[in-house]
């Protein structure tokens, strides 16, 4: 990994360097804040190492730099300091460092620093990965707009509800509700391997054509299957293969592709089916109009218990208005963007109009 | 009976820690420290003349953390000491504050003379083991 050390002091410098670089790391070293930052304008560190007191720009004040530069990737900044004060610390953090360690270091000590920033960094880099896959598999179909960032709301907040219901206690904790908003957008991704005359047609699919399109759901699952068997560590990945196998199985077994029923129906793919539903009804599609909220409420309630569990339904229903409001800021960034040319409202979306739009929704909630 | 333990002027083990074992690294490293820190140490005696206490106060945080590095503890402790007494202007008097740049002299005396007895010029069989 490529690392920065800051640090104005050559002696420090070079032992920091020397501890990084026998544990593999490229070393690169500026003596203060302003060279830092060129060397950051040219290359990408995810790791930045700075001593707290330098000439010129002071360590905490690099860190707010560092933070305010809008930059792709994110860079962890540890804070090198000789200062044990508590106020020191306080303040580093709140300019943004992401840890700090006190001198004299000691090699083991940033060794494991390091580590943890190493896993933090790759987390990042698997929430960013797993999405654009997502986006990927999405892309061949341009009809769906920001359906997977509406998605993975709509299923973050249907769970965190239905983990109220003192029976689902046991199952929905917070790793559940990150998983769920982490895994759902790769619900389709088995769309990848339907041809683009089925996946694109405009008209309706003839029974054999439909018959294909099903198989997004197999084919989408034994991808992320052999993954997971071959990542076992990674849970996430048993959650994805779940969604993508059971998201189009209803409650009463006459969906598919094994004709499921109740409980035999993993709850992530229940919780999917119905917010996979509640979007695709309410978005336009080349063969149809949005439906308006209320007539998919309709819809939902009058398919509770046979395509949808009712439990998940009732959640539904109950908090209506709060799926309404997640919608329509997604619909107010969309109308915003829409003035801006092409190119550009592809760099805004997708990411940055999620982003927006939760910000948006908050601000309505407060 | 005294009880208490005689420390030396340099911790080299410590020293020899931070550089991973390596005493080739370490002997480097000390000896840019030996031959960096007086002119350091004069530096801060030439801005605390001008009464840039400021400066001398960071030159004096800066050498700290590199005694820290080396281990040189009882130079470290100086240190530690001029600093806060840097830091702390509102009582402090020069004399204290010459007083104790001199001891950091002397403490930097102390670890140099050790270092070259005991570490620079000894075999390194007999440092690594």
């Amino acid at each position: 990994m490529k690392i920065l050390v800051v640090e104005d002091n050559p002696i420090d410098a070079l032992v920091v360097e020397h501890a990084l670089q026998v544990i593999g790391h490229e070393v690169t070293v500026a003596d203060t804040a302003e060279k830092a930052m060129e060397h950051l304008r040219h290359c990408n560190y995810p790791v930045v190492i700075s001593d707290w007191e330098l000439p010129g720009q002071n360590g905490d004040a690099l860190c707010q730099t560092i933070r305010e530069r809008s930059a792709n990737c994110y860079t962890y900044i540890i804070m090198l300091t000789s200062r044990t004060d508590k106020r020191f610390v306080i303040n580093g953090l709140a300019a943004g460092a992401d840890d700090y360690i006190t001198k004299p270091f000691e090699p083991e000590e940033l060794f494991f620093r390091i580590r943890a920033a190493e896993r933090l960094l790759s987390l990042q880099g698997r929430d960013v990965l797993i999405f654009s896959l997502a986006k990927l598999a999405e892309s061949r179909d341009r009809d769906t707009g920001v359906h997977l960032e509406r998605m993975r709301e709509y299923c973050r907040l249907l769970t965190m509800l239905l983990g109220k219901n003192p029976r689902y206690n046991e199952v929905i904790d917070a790793d559940f509700v990150e998983s769920i908003y982490l895994t759902s957008p790769l619900h389709d991704i088995g769309k990848v391997g339907v041809p683009d005359s089925i996946l694109l047609k405009r008209g309706p699919l003839t029974p054999e054509q439909f018959e294909i399109m099903k198989r997004h759901t197999t084919i989408g699952g034994e991808t992320l299957n052999t993954a997971s068997n071959n990542y076992p560590g990674h849970h996430y990945l048993k959650m994805a293969t779940e969604i993508a196998m059971t998201h189009h199985e209803k409650y009463n077994g006459t969906g598919y592709p094994n004709g499921l029923a109740g409980t035999e129906i993993p709850l992530c793919g229940r919780i999917v089916a119905l917010a996979d539903f509640y979007d695709a009804v309410t978005s336009e599609r080349v063969y149809k109009k949005a439906y308006s909220h209320a007539r998919a409420c309709r819809m939902i309630r009058a398919e509770t218990g046979s395509h949808f569990d009712p439990d998940i339904a009732r959640v539904f229903i109950q908090h209506a208005d709060e799926f309404n409001r997640i919608r329509t800021s997604f619909q107010k960034v969309a109308n915003r963007t829409a003035g801006i040319s092409k190119p550009a409202a592809k760099i805004v979306s997708p990411v940055v109009l999620g982003y927006t739009a939760r910000a948006i929704e908050k601000k309505q909630t407060l | 009976m005294n009880t208490s333990v005689q420390r030396t002027p340099l911790d080299f083990d410590d020293l020899l820690n931070r550089c991973l074992g390596e005493v080739d690294f370490a002997r480097r490293i000390l000896s840019d420290f030996l031959k960096t820190t007086r002119p350091l140490l004069d530096e801060i005696g030439s801005a605390l003349f001008n009464s840039a206490e400021e400066k001398a106060a960071f030159q004096v945080h800066r050498l700290k953390g590199t005694a820290g590095l080396v281990a040189a503890n009882s130079l470290l402790d100086s240190l530690v000491e001029l600093e806060t007494l840097l830091r702390r202007t509102s009582d402090t008097t020069h004399a204290q504050i010459s007083g104790c740049l001199t001891q950091s002299y002397q403490r930097f005396d102390e670890v140099q003379k050790f270092a070259e007895r005991n570490l620079l010029n000894r075999p390194q069989a007999e440092l690594s083991s």
